[in-house]
């Protein structure tokens, strides 16, 4: 029975890098519009004529041959993936407008970011202005968006002109950073700690913490679009986002070696949050006779829809998550339904959402089937005294 | 005689709220029978407790349909769904206060 569990780990591991890079190549053989093409889809060729300075940098004309003005492109670091930005000047540098050529951001965060106006209010801005300062206020709930399409400006105007870029500012590890580390320190050691009502102190703690600093304060969550992006090969901002590599790494890391999905436990404030509706009534386990069976639905969605999103080149069509609506109010009205249902059912059912739906549930079963080439794990998966099939660490 | 004439008189807006209050009373009557039947003892803390939940669902559905009827559909729906999912949670809450083993 341990060899049968430890093969089919190997498989499953295997299977999954090879899926994985399978729909990388689709991604990467999917044709992506030139420059020149998503240029002229914002300008088009019939109403403007453009020549090219440099790589970054456009004259621009309307068909009157009158309006001299630039045209600068420039990309920024998003959410999801590089932000592409095209700003249209007038020939001393007065922005005429922004647009959004290129990205692969969350849908709803680039609404929040049109909605905001913040497009439009660089009209009154010199592009001189971008060169090292930010002109522009981030957008709350879209601050990553709003950073990118600012530095995308910055960018376009640095390289046209062959001005230095601004000096790499450092890896900042912060406070969030420092909370990120002790939430996963506390929730890993919570199996180890005996007192229980010490035990039942901390858990409390992180639920409350978890909630209030990771998911309302700070936005701060593992979502499958992110860790699309990251499979596509996109990595975050290392000076703006440390606090992304520390739970991602932190929570992979603890499943290897403890084969404890510490995340999904005691850091998700999703989980926080239903934790605490589950408190309200209070709701009950509820396992079904399917449960296992229904894990390998949810988990085999996490991965198609992962292997969608990775294969189509973008990641924010695997935002099927309601963590964007509960804590930042933005999202589809299907979202917002789902989220309803879960609210409603987390009354009843102790954390529905978690065991039923998350995907970021089936990323790290996927995860904890890569423990299967170590030895130790090989060990546990074998039979117990009672007959049972040890599950701490094997797969399912 | 136009039978439109009787919708616009003034007489029915203040009958239809006599009528709303009887059916108040009823239901507060009706209520207190229904505790008593499910084995639920009330004290007059608990019943100012329900009757601020029911007030709060009241206001919510009115201002969500209000909202509604002046063609601010997406902000009536919004309001419904937020504020109708706390009232939900605040609900479930009162009924572990009321029925403490329910």
């Amino acid at each position: 029975m341990a060899d049968k569990s430890y093969k089919r780990n190997i498989i499953i591991a295997a299977g999954i890098i090879v899926l994985i890079i399978l729909a990388n190549i689709v991604g990467s053989l999917r044709q992506t519009a030139s420059e020149q093409q998503l240029i002229e889809s914002v300008f088009p060729p019939g109403q403007y004529s453009l020549h090219k300075e440099n790589d970054n940098k456009w004259v621009i004309y309307d068909n009157n041959r009158d309006k001299p003005g630039f045209l600068y492109a420039g990309e920024g670091r998003g959410y999801n993936g590089m932000v592409g930005v095209l700003t249209h000047t007038d020939t001393t540098g007065n922005i005429l407008g922004l647009e959004l050529a290129s990205h692969s951001e969350t849908p709803s965060y680039i609404d929040r970011i049109i909605n905001s106006g913040l497009l439009t209010q660089a009209g009154n801005i010199n592009i001189r202005e971008f060169a090292y300062d930010e002109p522009l206020d981030a957008v709350s709930g879209a601050t990553i968006t709003s950073n990118a399409i600012v530095i995308a400006v910055r960018h376009s105007y640095l390289d046209s002109e062959g001005l230095p870029r601004e000096p790499f500012s450092g890896i900042v590890f912060g406070l969030n950073e420092l909370f990120v580390i002790l939430i996963m320190a506390a929730g890993a050691s919570l199996a180890y700690i005996r007192p229980r009502k010490l035990q039942k102190t901390i858990t409390w703690m992180l639920v409350v913490f978890t909630l209030v600093w990771l998911g309302f304060m700070n936005n701060q969550m593992l979502t499958l679009t992110r860790i699309a992006a990251i499979l596509s090969g996109y990595l975050p901002d290392v000076t703006r986002e440390l606090y992304l590599y520390l739970l991602l790494g932190g929570s992979i890391i603890l499943i290897l070696i403890f084969r404890r999905n510490v995340y999904c436990h005691s850091v998700c404030p999703f989980g926080s949050a239903q934790e605490l509706l589950a408190r309200v009534k209070p709701a009950r386990s509820f396992k079904p006779s399917w449960y296992r069976k229904w894990k390998w639905v949810q988990w085999s969605a996490a991965l198609l829809i992962l292997l969608t999103a990775i294969a189509m080149n973008n990641p924010g069509l695997a935002q099927y998550a309601v963590f964007g609506v509960f804590f930042q109010f933005t999202g589809s009205t299907i979202l917002f339904m789902i989220l309803f249902v879960t609210i409603v059912l987390s009354l009843f059912i102790r954390r529905p959402w978690c065991r039923f739906a998350c995907p970021i549930d089936g990323v790290f079963a996927y995860v904890r089937a890569f423990t299967g080439f170590s030895g130790a794990s090989r060990q546990a998966c074998k039979i117990k005294p009672d007959g049972t099939k040890s599950r701490k660490s094997c797969f399912i | 005689m136009d039978i439109t004439v009787i919708f616009e008189s003034s007489i029915l807006q203040p009958l239809f709220w006599m009528v709303m209050g009887g059916l108040m009373i009823l239901l507060f009557i009706g209520a207190g029978y229904w505790l008593k039947d499910a084995g639920i003892s009330m004290s007059w803390w608990k019943w100012m407790l329900s009757a601020l939940w029911y007030a709060g669902v009241y206001v919510i559905i009115a201002g969500g349909f209000t909202l509604i009827g002046e063609h601010e559909v997406r902000a009536g729906l919004f309001f419904l769904g937020v504020f109708g999912t706390v009232m939900i949670i605040l609900g479930a809450g009162l009924w572990r206060i009321l029925k403490p083993n329910g």
